[in-house]
C-alpha cells in the first residue's frame, strides 16, 4: 500500500469558528447556484477566446 | 489516457500482452504511452485490471515502463485490493475492469478526479469502444447528427456543459471521479457521477495567516509530485499571472533553468505582452520559445485539423496555434508541459459577494438578450436554448472548478497526439479549497496571484499590467481572412441549416458582411462555433461513408 504525503491545504490557517457551512443566498437562488458551481461560466466570450497557455 | 474495443461475442479467454497493450481475440486494450503515466495489467480468474495513471515523482511501480512485461496473476482479493488502492491515487487515474463469464462481458472504468484526459465511449451491438480521441470513434457512430440541445448551446453561448453526453448523440464521456458499467448482454451503458461535493465558503483568516506562504507551500508541493530529479521542467509562459505563477514556481523546485513555450498574440496588446514574457524570463532565469500567434490561423490553409477532417467541436478553437507550440516543446523533447489552467477559478467571486451590475453581467453570460445575438440563428435554437439552460446535465460540482475541467477535456486530445502531458497545478483540490475560502479581498481584482507575483520581485508591469492581450484578434485574423474561402464553401449550403438549426441566408449575409468590415452587434465567435460544427459533422459523415478527408472536402460546394 501506498502512503502520500498530503498536500498542505492552509486549512490551520482559518479561524475555527468560521468553518461551519452556512446557507449563502446563492443556495436558493438557481442561477446563482449555477453560476457559482460553474465558476467560469462556460463558454462565455472570455472564456474560449482568452484560452489559458 | 486509454483506448480499448472490448467485444461481447469474444469466448472466454485470457488477455495477453502486445506490443501497443493487452489483447484477446476481437478485443484489445492500449493505454497512451507518454512519460509521465505508467500503466499495468492484473489478471484473477475471469477478470482483467488495467491502471494508467500518472506517475508521481519517487514512487515507481517494478516495471511500469517495460511495456513487454506479462500480465500479472492475482488473486480475486488482490485484484480488489488494487483497484481499491487505486481510488487513494493521489493524481489521475483511468482503472478498466474486464470480466468475461461464458454468456456475459461487463467492463468497469473510474476515473481519477483529475479529468485530465477523458475516455469517450460508443456502444455499438455487443462491444464497447472507448477513445482519448472522439473522432477514432465517429466510424464507430450509427448516425450522422447533431445533440439539438447541446448543439443550441453551442451556437448561442459557445458552450459544452462539462457532462456525461457531449454534442454527438451516442458519444459518452467518461467524466472526472465517474464509474461506467457495461454489460454485453444488454448492451447497457451507464456512467454514474460521483456524489456532489460541498462548495467551499469564505472563512476568516486568523491573524497571523501567512497566505502567500501557504499557497505557495501547496503549489509546490503538488508540482513536486510531477518532477523528477533527473528531468528538467517546461511550462506554458503566456506572460499572465497564472502561467507566470506556475512557471516561477517550477523554477523553485528544479536546479536546471525551466523551458518556457508561449504564443505571442497579434494587435495593440502584443508589445506589453512581450515586455511581461520578457520580465519572467530574466527574473526566473527561463529559457524560452516562441511563435507568432497569427502565423497558425484558427482553421487556416494549414490545420492539420481540417486537412485531417480531425474535427471535435469543444476543442481548443486556437487548435493549430497550439499544436505548433506543442510539436516545438516535443521535439525539445518536453513531454510534460505545465500550464495555468484554473488559476482563474481560483479567485471568483461568489454570487453573493457580487454587486447588482456584476450579476447582471454573469447573468447575460448565461441568459444573452436576443438582440445580442446573431440573426442566423433559428427561433427553435433560442428557444431551446432558454428552457435548459438551467436544466441541461451538467456533472455534480466536484473538487475541481467545472471550467476547469472543461478546459483539460478541451485540450486533451492536442496534447495527447502530440504526445505531450499537461499538467494544471493550479487545478489541485486542496490549493482550490484554500483560495476558494479566502476572505474577499483575497479574491477580489485577483488580489493573490498579484500579491505572490510581487513577493518574488515582480514589477508593476507584471502585476497590474494596464491592459493584457488577448486572442480577439487573433479570432478577428483567422475568420476575416485566413479561413474565409473554406467558411464561404461551408457556409454555402449548410448543413446546419438542414437541421433547423441555422437560417442558411442569413447566415452567409451576415459572415459576408463581418468579413468586408461591417462592426457586429455580436461576438464573431458565432461564426466560427457554426463552422466548426459544419465541420463536425463532414467529419463524421466521412468517416461514416469510409471517405478520405480530401475527397470529403472536395464535396463541399
Amino acid at each position: 500500500m501506498n502512503t502520500f504525503q498530503p498536500i498542505p491545504d492552509g486549512s490551520d490557517l482559518f479561524e475555527e469558528s468560521s468553518s461551519q457551512t452556512h446557507k449563502t443566498q446563492s443556495e436558493t437562488d438557481p442561477m446563482g447556484l449555477l453560476i457559482d458551481t460553474l465558476a467560469k461560466v462556460e463558454g462565455a466570450r472570455d472564456a474560449q477566446s482568452k484560452k489559458k497557455q | 489516457m486509454l483506448r480499448f474495443r472490448i467485444s461481447g461475442n469474444d469466448k472466454p479467454r485470457a488477455f495477453s500482452s502486445s506490443a501497443t497493450g493487452w489483447r484477446r481475440l476481437e478485443s484489445w486494450v492500449e493505454p497512451l504511452r507518454v512519460p509521465a503515466l505508467e500503466d499495468f495489467a492484473v489478471r484473477a480468474e475471469d477478470c482483467l485490471l488495467i491502471v494508467v495513471r500518472e506517475r508521481v515523482s519517487g514512487i515507481r511501480i517494478e516495471d511500469g515502463r517495460d511495456y513487454s512485461r506479462p500480465i500479472k496473476d492475482a488473486t480475486q482479493q488482490q485484484l480488489s485490493a488494487a483497484l481499491d488502492e487505486m481510488r487513494d491515487w493521489p493524481l489521475d487515474f483511468l482503472a478498466l475492469t474486464v470480466t468475461c463469464l461464458p454468456h456475459e462481458t461487463t467492463v468497469e472504468l473510474l476515473s481519477g478526479i483529475w479529468g485530465t484526459c477523458p475516455v469517450y465511449l460508443v456502444m455499438r451491438a455487443r462491444e464497447l469502444w472507448g477513445d482519448w480521441d472522439p473522432v477514432e470513434l465517429y466510424r464507430r457512430l450509427s448516425r450522422v447528427t447533431l445533440n439539438e440541445e447541446r448543439a443550441a448551446h453551442f451556437l448561442v453561448s459557445f458552450g459544452s456543459p462539462y457532462s456525461k453526453e457531449t454534442i454527438i448523440p451516442d458519444l459518452v464521456r467518461a467524466t472526472a471521479a465517474s464509474r461506467v458499467r457495461w454489460t454485453a448482454s444488454d448492451a447497457r451503458l451507464r456512467v454514474d457521477y460521483p456524489t456532489p461535493g460541498a462548495e467551499p465558503h469564505p472563512r476568516c483568516l486568523k491573524p497571523d495567516a501567512d497566505v502567500l506562504g501557504a499557497f505557495r507551500t501547496a503549489l509546490s508541493a503538488s508540482m513536486a509530485r510531477y518532477i523528477d530529479d533527473d528531468t528538467g521542467v517546461s511550462a506554458f509562459l503566456s506572460g499572465g499571472l497564472d502561467s507566470g505563477i506556475v512557471a516561477a514556481t517550477a523554477a523553485s523546485l528544479v536546479r536546471q533553468p525551466v523551458r518556457t513555450y508561449g504564443l505571442l498574440m497579434p494587435g495593440e496588446a502584443a508589445a506589453g505582452q512581450a515586455r511581461r514574457r520578457a520580465e519572467f524570463i530574466q527574473q526566473f532565469g527561463f529559457s524560452d520559445a516562441w511563435l507568432e500567434a497569427a502565423a497558425y490561423p484558427a482553421l487556416g490553409p494549414e490545420s492539420s485539423r481540417i486537412r485531417e477532417l480531425r474535427i471535435i467541436p469543444w476543442e481548443e478553437c486556437y487548435y493549430e496555434a497550439f499544436e505548433a507550440l506543442l510539436r516545438l516543446a516535443a521535439r525539445d523533447g518536453d513531454r510534460l508541459l505545465f500550464t495555468g489552467n484554473g488559476g482563474d477559478e481560483l479567485c471568483y467571486l461568489y454570487w453573493t459577494e457580487l454587486s447588482e451590475p456584476e450579476r447582471e453581467a454573469r447573468l447575460s453570460e448565461l441568459q444573452p438578450h436576443r438582440a445580442a445575438l446573431p440573426d442566423f440563428l433559428t427561433s427553435r435554437v433560442l428557444d431551446i436554448y432558454s428552457d435548459t439552460v438551467l436544466s441541461i446535465d451538467r456533472a455534480p460540482r466536484s473538487a475541481l472548478p467545472m471550467s476547469g475541467l472543461s478546459a483539460s477535456a478541451s485540450v486533451a486530445p492536442l496534447f495527447a497526439r502530440n504526445g505531450v502531458w499537461p499538467v494544471s497545478p493550479l487545478c489541485t483540490p486542496e490549493l482550490y479549497r484554500f483560495c476558494r475560502s479566502l476572505p474577499r479581498e483575497w479574491r477580489d481584482g485577483r488580489e493573490l496571484p498579484r500579491r505572490f507575483l510581487k513577493q518574488l520581485g515582480c514589477t508593476p508591469e507584471v502585476t497590474h499590467p494596464r491592459s493584457t492581450e488577448d486572442f480577439m484578434p487573433m479570432l478577428e485574423l483567422s475568420l476575416r481572412r485566413a479561413s474565409r474561402p473554406l467558411l464561404d464553401r461551408l457556409f454555402c449550403e449548410p448543413r446546419l441549416a438542414d437541421l433547423g438549426l441555422v437560417d442558411g441566408i442569413r447566415l452567409r449575409a451576415a459572415y459576408g458582411k463581418y468579413c468586408e468590415g461591417d462592426p457586429l452587434p455580436y461576438d464573431p465567435v458565432h461564426f466560427y462555433a457554426a463552422a466548426v460544427l459544419e465541420l463536425t459533422l463532414l467529419s463524421m459523415e466521412a468517416r461514416a461513408g469510409g471517405l478520405s478527408s480530401d475527397n470529403a472536402l472536395a464535396n463541399l460546394a
